[in-house]
């Protein structure tokens, strides 16, 4: 805001006071505010409004092609079957209204640009709109594209943007890159549904992002790649969502190798059709690993692997369960476990059936020496009533586990059994958590039983808390 | 400011509106306003200073703001009193919108961001949950469109009325 003495700038004070004059009568207009203010009342309407206050009277007609943001929402959904010609007047309105908004834009900056859009045959006109939107010094960019008619590139001058903070791609479609990339000030990266095709340039991309702090990669077909080198030195976040399987045209064989020294958190949910590995990631304090299906295969398994072994240095690890079914086809990979020197707290999580205290959950544990928290949110279970299943105790039952919880808790006999086997090796357990299952809820006399029946159990740690919720 | 700090007592201003009427405030309240603070580090203090484009009222009300939004004395704002704040700032502007309009200017002439933010997204819910004709009517906008040339406005941006 321009600056101001009320004492030392006597032409500001007239100035100021003929407008309070204008503003002194006995009701006040909007309209007579400085042009400054109500560009800035525009900023924080969202596009649509912003754009309506332009019938309001002749003062503010262009008042709105300075507002900081345009987010221009889908004007129908995303599938739409109502009648042809109503999709096509709706989508020309919408293609007509962003042309008239970046055609009358002033000199002023767009802080940021959210288009959803139907290309059709109109590739040319989007990218006219995408290059004046880059000249404007956009900071955030949303472009979810989609029905494209033949081949779709985006202009080469984004990939050089040097003002652009945060990026989100949605565009189910190959993406062509431009041999020069890089992305000086990228701070947040979202790719969705893209199909990467070019191994060199895909390389490229992964290695022009030098600031960049969180990358999402969601259903991105990585085609017949080979390998992929995601190399960005301050990642700090990385997220890679895998729901559909790639084209089947496409091999599985590709491998991405994550080079990211500075990376904190990682999360994978898919099926690991291809390859993940994270290289070097020695601060990784988070992971999140969730597959879903049982569909096991030894493959899978190995790709399991080969991904745990880039976690090696997590605090705090989450697991679903089905990543520990996963991991029993591969039973000549158990002594390749790679050790957890760091992790602290490991979470096993959403899953169709308890997690089995089986070979692969004790081998884990073995290589957990510093474990002090273990959570079992869709509870645990021993199949076979035998105190084997923990012999030789793993280490961290002996000086570290402090708090173990387990969910949905039936109190049936393997369940019973686990939580008899974990009380008695945690020696130094402080506490032991138990929630109900659903079933158990407001059944409060089966509770008292299962109460009863849990503090009869004989502890390795004299002072454990039992609490049943 | 270091005068302030190495101050026992608190400091006090006297402001004076544009309809004669002066107020004290404390001087580390009363900095909230850039222009004041910029007037007071300049040496403005001896007499008292003139806020002449603000009514008494008007400054009434922007000095109740300054005290609510004084830097605490003891440090870091926490969050409840952040939160306490909040609610405070939301019922200071739930006010008809002549006073609205009026506090948006003070909050402009005296540089106090965080007011101008509050009332201009005050304004812009106004905007928001309001039919052009009802805009019209709440902050006396008049028309100088005529039907022919307002229309054809509305059709250029057809999408925004969808």
């Amino acid at each position: 805001m321009e600056t101001s003495c009320l004492i030392q700038e006597p032409q500001k004070k007239q100035k100021l006071n003929e407008e309070d004059e204008d503003i002194d009568g006995n009701s006040k207009c909007l309209s007579d505010l400085p042009e400054e203010i109500l560009r800035h009342i525009l900023s924080f309407l969202p596009t649509k409004h912003a754009v309506r206050t332009s019938v309001l009277s002749k003062r503010w007609e262009y008042l709105w092609a300075s507002i900081p943001n345009l987010d221009f929402k889908r004007s129908l959904p995303t599938y739409f079957n109502g009648p042809i010609e109503k999709y096509k007047s709706k989508r020309r309105l919408l293609m007509n209204f962003v042309e008239r908004v970046l055609c009358l834009r002033d000199s002023y900056a767009i802080k940021r640009f959210t288009l959803p859009c139907d290309v059709l045959g109109d590739a040319a006109r989007v990218n006219t709109w995408i290059s004046a939107v880059v000249r404007h010094n956009v900071q955030e960019l949303n472009i979810y594209l989609d029905k494209f008619k033949g081949e779709f590139s985006l202009p080469y001058c984004l990939f050089t943007c040097k003002t652009l903070t945060s990026l989100h791609l949605n565009m189910p479609c190959i993406l062509e890159l431009p041999t020069t990339i890089w992305f000086s000030n990228l701070k947040n990266l979202t790719i969705e549904y893209v199909t990467f095709s070019d191994e060199y340039l895909t390389q490229h991309l992964f290695s022009g992002l030098p600031v960049l702090k969180k990358l999402s990669l969601t259903d991105c077909s990585w085609g017949g790649l080979k390998v992929v080198c995601i190399s960005a030195p301050k990642l700090h976040s990385l997220s890679i969502w895998e729901s559909e399987r790639p084209d089947s045209s496409y091999g599985d064989g590709c491998e991405v190798l994550i080079f990211a020294v500075r990376l904190k958190e990682f999360e994978y949910s898919g099926e690991l059709f291809i390859n993940y590995c994270l290289n070097n990631s020695f601060s990784l304090e988070k992971a999140e690993i969730t597959v879903f299906s049982n569909n096991t295969s030894a493959q899978v398994a190995h790709r399991m692997y080969k991904l745990l072994i880039g976690l090696s240095n997590v605090k705090l690890l989450q697991l679903s369960c089905a990543v520990v079914e996963v991991l029993i086809d591969a039973a000549e990979h158990l002594l390749h476990m790679p050790m957890f020197n760091n992790l602290t707290d490991l979470i096993l999580y959403d899953g169709y059936w308890s997690v089995a205290l089986d070979s692969v959950l004790l081998r884990i544990l073995h290589k957990s020496p510093c474990l002090e928290t273990l959570k079992f949110w869709k509870g645990i279970r021993l199949w076979e009533n035998d105190d084997w299943i923990l012999d030789p105790v793993p280490p961290c039952f002996l000086s570290h586990v402090k708090w173990i919880e387990v969910g949905d808790y039936d109190g049936d006999r393997e369940e019973f059994s686990a939580v008899k086997i974990l009380l008695k090796n945690a020696v130094v357990l402080n506490e032991i958590v138990i929630f109900c299952s659903v079933h158990l809820r407001g059944n409060l006399e089966k509770q008292e039983n299962l109460y009863k029946q849990l503090i009869e159990i004989p502890k390795g740690s004299r002072n454990c808390k039992i609490v049943l919720k | 400011m270091s005068s302030t700090l190495c101050c026992s007592f608190a400091k006090n201003v006297t402001l004076r509106s544009s309809d004669g009427q002066t107020f004290e405030v404390e001087e580390a309240a009363a900095q909230v306003s850039q222009t004041i603070k910029r007037m007071i580090e300049d040496g403005c203090t001896g007499s008292v200073i003139p806020v002449p484009n603000l009514t008494g009222p008007v400054l009434a009300l922007v000095i109740e703001y300054f005290k609510k939004h004084s830097p605490p004395s003891d440090g870091c704002p926490t969050a409840l009193l952040e939160m306490e704040i909040k609610d405070w700032d939301a019922k200071f502007v739930a006010v008809d919108n002549d006073t609205l309009l009026d506090l948006t200017l003070a909050a402009h002439y005296l540089e106090i961001q965080g007011l101008l933010d509050l009332t201009c997204h005050r304004v812009a819910d106004i905007l928001n949950d309001n039919s052009v004709e009802k805009i019209r009517e709440i902050f006396h906008i008049k028309n100088d469109f005529t039907p022919e040339e307002e229309a054809e406005e509305r059709s250029k941006i057809q999408w925004a009325f969808e």
